[in-house]
C-alpha cells in the first residue's frame, strides 16, 4: 500500500521523487486572487501557484487586508462565474426521475464522445451523474419536463421547468451515490474518461478468456496441487517452527538465515504472471465475498469508443471514512477484490514491453483484436469506396507506430526493476476516500516481500571486478529462484 | 447525506462565522481542475449541529425523496414554477440585451458611424438592417440558478417541527456515525475560535486552524475522542501520529469528556526529538 501519485487538488510539481513527502503532507493553499484574474482574462488554463500563508492572526490591519481580498477574490470568482449556455448554443437535458436517468432530445458537443447512451431515435440518455457533472460545468442545460394533464387540455404543449443546482443535488438518493459523485466529478474534471463498473456495456471487454467446460479439469488439478503445495508449506513451518530449527539446520552465513525464514514463513503468492493471474483468479471463484468496485477509469485518449472501450487503466474504489455502514475492506474482501480486478495489468508490461493489450483481452469469447478486425471489415464491405484508403492509411500507420514503441522500450538494470516491483506492487486498484468533500486517493497493491531477496551478498567474483574498475560499485541483485 | 450550501450570501455568512466547508462543484469558468472549486459548500455534520445550537441556521427536514418531489409536481405548479423561471430570465434577457445594444451603439460612436445627433429613427433603421436583433436573441445567456424554487415551497418544508424536535433529530443522526463526545471536542474548539475542517489527510478527524485557512496555517490534528476514564491510549497511533504531525508541523491532540463535570479535556503531544 502507498499514497498514489494523484492527490486531491494539488498540482504536479517538477521533480516529484524529491518533493514527494513533502507534498503529500502539506496542504493546499487556495490563492483565489489568481484564479479571478485568469477568469477575467479567459487566458489559457495554466495552475496558479500557492501564495504565502501566515502562523496565526497577529492582529495587523495588514493582515485583515490581505484576508479580505483573499476572501474577496475568492467570492467575486464564484458569484462571476455562472453555470449556463447562450440561446444558440443551448442543449436541453431532461430528467426523468423514474429512470433517475435524463434524456437529451437534440444532443451535441464533444461530450458525446465519453459519456452517455444513444437510442436508436438519436436521443442520448444520460446516467445522473453524467448529467449533473455536464450540468455544473453549463454544458447542458437542466429541465423537468410537466405532462400537462388531462385537465389541462386546452394548453398542449408539456410545461418545462428550468431546474437548479440545488434541485439536481437533492435528487440524489443515497449518500454513497452523491460520494461517488463528488469522486467521479473529481477525476472528470482531471480529462480521465471514467465509467461506472456496474455499468452494462454492449461490449466489455475483459483480461480473463471464459472459463470453457474443457479447463474443469485443468482447475480441479490446479486446485489440488495448489492445496498441496499450501499444506506443504504449513507442514513444514508446523514442524520446524520452533527452536529445534536450529539443531536440526546449520545456518554459516546470514544470508542463509535469511533464506530459511523464507521458507518458514508462510505467504500469500502474488499472482505475477499470466498463468499465475488466470490459475489464482479460477481458485478464488468459488469464495468471493461481494464488493462492488465503483469506477473503471481510462487515460484520455482521443479515439475511444464508448461501445467498445477495451480494459481500463485504473479501477477505483468509493469509500466514505465517516459513514458507519461502510468500512475499510478488510483482508478478505481486500482478496476478493484483488481477485476481481480486471484491467490492464501494468505489472505484467515489465517482462515483454508493450503488451498488445487488444490481443491479450477478450470480448465474447474471443480476442480484442479479432472482434476488432471483424466489425471493421464488417464496416469495410459497407463502404468499399473508403476502404482501400483506409486500410492503406491503418497499415501505414501501423509501421509507423511500431518503431517508435520500440523507441520507448528500455530495459532497466535488473536491481532498477525490483525497486519498481517493491515500490507499485502487482495488481493493483485505487482507493478514493471520502472524508466529507476532501477526497484522497490511495493505490493499494499487492506486494510480494518475501520472494525478492534484497540483501546483497558480495560473491567471490564481483570483488575483484570491482577494483578493477576503480571503485565503481556494482550492485548486483541476487537471481531470486523463488 | 452530508449538508450542502448552494447561497452565496449564506457561504459569507458561514466564514464569517467561522464555517469553511469544502467548495466541490465544478467551477465553469475553469471547468478542468480541481483547486478552485465553486458551489455546492459541503460542510460536515459537526458543522451543522453547531450552527443549530448557537441558533444561527434554520434546519428544515425534508422527509420526501428528491424523485418524488420532483414527480409530484402537479402540473399548476409546475406551471407557477416555470413561471418563475421565465420572469427571472426575461429579465436577465432584458439586462443583457440592453446592455449589448448600448456597447453596440457605442461602439458604432466610437468608429463614427453615428454621432450624438443621429436621431432615433436612423439608429432603428441601423438596428433592423444588420439583423441585431436576431444575432443578440442568439447569443443571450441562460444561466443555472443555484439556489433551488422547488424546495423551498412550503407544501414541501415540514411544517413547524420546534427547535428542540430538529436538535434531538440532529444529534440522533450524528450519534448513529459518529461518538457524540468527539462533537464536544468539536464544539469546544469552536468556541475557542479555531475553524476546524476535515482531517482525514492528516490522520485525525479534523484539522485546526486558528483563523481563515485562505490566510493562515493549521497547526493541530484533532483526533476522534476517547472515553475519559477508560479508554487507554493507542501508543502506536500516539507515536505515529505525533511524527507525522513534526513534518507537517501540527500538533497531534487528543481529548475526551469527563462524565461526572462534563468538562472537555484536550492534550497535545509533540515529538520532542531528543538523543
Amino acid at each position: 500500500m502507498q499514497p498514489s501519485e494523484k492527490k486531491n487538488g494539488q498540482q504536479s510539481i517538477s521533480n516529484p521523487e524529491l518533493d514527494d513527502e513533502e507534498e503529500e503532507v502539506e496542504e493546499v493553499h487556495q490563492d483565489w486572487s489568481q484564479v479571478a484574474s485568469l477568469v477575467n482574462k479567459n487566458a489559457a488554463l495554466s495552475l496558479p501557484r500557492r501564495g504565502e500563508k501566515d502562523y496565526e492572526p497577529d492582529g495587523t490591519d495588514l493582515q485583515e487586508v490581505l484576508l479580505y481580498k483573499a476572501r474577496k477574490a475568492m467570492f467575486d470568482t464564484i458569484s462571476d462565474s455562472i453555470r449556463g449556455t447562450t440561446v444558440k448554443s443551448q442543449v436541453k437535458g431532461y430528467y426523468v426521475p423514474h429512470k433517475h436517468q435524463a434524456i437529451l432530445p437534440k444532443p451535441k458537443g464533444s461530450f458525446m464522445q465519453t459519456m452517455g447512451r444513444a437510442d436508436s431515435s438519436g436521443e442520448l440518455w444520460l446516467d445522473f451523474h453524467e448529467f449533473v457533472y455536464l450540468v455544473e460545468r453549463g454544458t447542458i442545460l437542466p429541465y423537468y419536463k410537466v405532462e400537462g394533464g388531462s385537465k389541462h387540455e386546452s394548453s398542449d404543449h408539456d410545461i418545462e421547468i428550468l431546474l437548479s443546482m440545488e434541485d439536481l443535488y437533492s435528487l440524489f438518493s443515497t449518500q454513497q451515490e452523491m460520494d461517488q459523485y463528488f469522486v467521479f466529478a473529481h477525476l472528470k474534471r482531471l480529462g480521465f474518461i471514467v465509467k461506472p463498473c456496474r455499468q452494462d456495456m454492449s461490449v466489455t471487454a475483459s483480461y480473463y478468456p471464459p472459463w470453457k467446460q474443457q479447463n474443469n479439469l485443468h482447475i480441479i488439478s490446479s486446485r489440488f496441487f495448489s492445496l498441496f503445495k499450501i499444506q506443504k508449506i504449513s507442514l513444514f513451518s508446523g514442524f520446524f517452527y520452533c527452536r529445534w530449527n536450529f539443531f536440526f539446520r546449520k545456518y554459516t552465513t546470514s544470508p542463509q538465515l535469511y533464506q530459511g525464514l523464507n521458507r518458514l514463513i508462510r505467504s500469500v503468492t502474488v499472482p505475477k504472471t499470466r498463468d499465475e493471474l488466470y490459475s489464482s483468479v479460477r481458485q478464488h471463484e468459488r469464495k468471493m465475498i461481494e464488493v462492488p468496485l465503483t469506477f473503471k477509469v481510462w487515460k484520455p485518449c482521443a479515439n475511444f469508443k464508448k461501445k467498445n472501450p477495451g480494459l481500463p487503466d485504473f479501477q477505483i474504489l468509493v469509500y466514505n471514512k465517516n459513514d458507519k455502514f461502510q468500512h475499510f475492506p478488510t483482508y478478505e474482501e481486500l482478496r476478493s477484490i484483488f481477485a476481481l480486478l480486471d484491467y490492464k495489468f501494468e505489472f505484467l508490461n515489465e517482462a515483454k514491453d508493450d503488451l498488445d493489450w487488444d490481443a491479450n483481452s477478450y470480448v465474447e469469447g474471443i480476442s480484442r483484436s479479432e472482434y476488432n478486425t471483424k466489425t471493421t471489415s464488417r464496416s469495410r464491405n459497407e463502404k468499399n469506396t473508403s476502404s482501400l484508403k483506409s486500410s492503406k492509411k491503418s497499415d501505414f500507420q501501423k509501421e509507423t507506430i511500431k518503431p517508435k514503441s520500440k523507441k520507448n522500450s528500455r530495459t532497466y538494470p535488473p536491481h532498477i526493476q525490483q525497486n519498481r516491483r517493491l515500490k507499485a506492487g502487482y495488481r493493483s486498484f485505487i482507493l478514493a476516500i471520502m472524508d466529507n468533500g476532501l477526497i484522497s486517493f490511495i493505490k493499494m497493491s499487492e506486494a510480494d516481500f518475501g520472494s525478492e531477496n534484497v540483501w546483497y551478498t558480495p560473491s567471490s567474483q564481483s570483488k575483484p571486478e570491482r577494483k578493477l574498475k576503480g571503485g565503481k560499485a556494482i550492485k548486483k541483485a541476487t537471481p531470486n529462484k523463488t | 447525506m452530508s449538508p450542502l450550501v448552494f447561497d452565496m450570501h449564506d457561504i459569507q455568512l458561514l466564514r464569517k462565522y467561522g464555517i469553511c466547508g469544502v467548495l466541490s462543484g465544478t467551477l465553469p469558468t475553469a471547468a478542468q481542475q480541481n483547486v478552485f472549486l465553486s458551489v455546492p459548500l459541503r460542510l460536515m455534520l459537526e458543522d451543522v449541529l453547531w450552527l443549530h445550537q448557537n441558533n444561527l441556521a434554520d434546519v428544515n427536514i425534508i422527509r420526501q425523496e428528491g424523485d418524488e418531489i420532483i414527480a409530484g409536481i402537479t402540473p399548476e405548479r409546475g406551471a407557477k414554477l416555470a413561471k418563475l423561471v421565465e420572469d427571472r430570465l426575461r429579465k436577465s434577457f432584458d439586462y443583457q440585451t440592453k446592455f449589448k445594444k448600448d456597447q453596440h451603439i457605442a461602439k458604432l460612436k466610437k468608429i463614427g458611424i453615428i454621432n450624438d445627433e443621429t436621431s432615433a429613427e436612423e439608429l432603428q433603421r441601423l438596428d433592423k438592417s444588420n439583423n441585431n436583433d436576431q444575432l443578440i436573441e442568439s447569443s443571450l445567456f441562460i444561466d443555472i440558478a443555484d439556489n433551488s424554487s422547488i424546495l423551498k415551497d412550503d407544501s414541501i418544508a415540514l411544517n413547524g417541527p420546534s427547535y428542540d424536535d430538529i436538535r434531538n433529530l440532529l444529534f440522533k443522526q450524528y450519534e448513529r456515525s459518529e461518538k457524540m463526545q468527539t462533537y464536544f471536542l468539536y464544539k469546544r474548539l469552536r468556541d475557542q475560535g479555531y475553524v476546524l475542517s476535515p482531517g482525514g489527510r492528516f490522520g485525525g478527524k479534523f484539522i485546526a486552524y486558528p483563523g481563515d485557512p485562505l490566510r493562515f496555517h493549521s497547526h493541530l490534528t484533532i483526533q476522534e475522542a476517547i472515553d475519559y476514564r477508560s479508554e487507554p491510549i493507542d501508543l502506536i497511533s500516539m507515536i505515529s501520529g505525533a511524527r507525522l504531525g513534526t513534518t507537517v508541523k501540527k500538533l497531534w491532540v487528543i481529548g475526551g469528556v469527563e462524565e461526572e463535570t462534563g468538562s472537555t479535556h484536550l492534550f497535545s503531544v509533540e515529538w520532542a526529538g531528543f538523543g
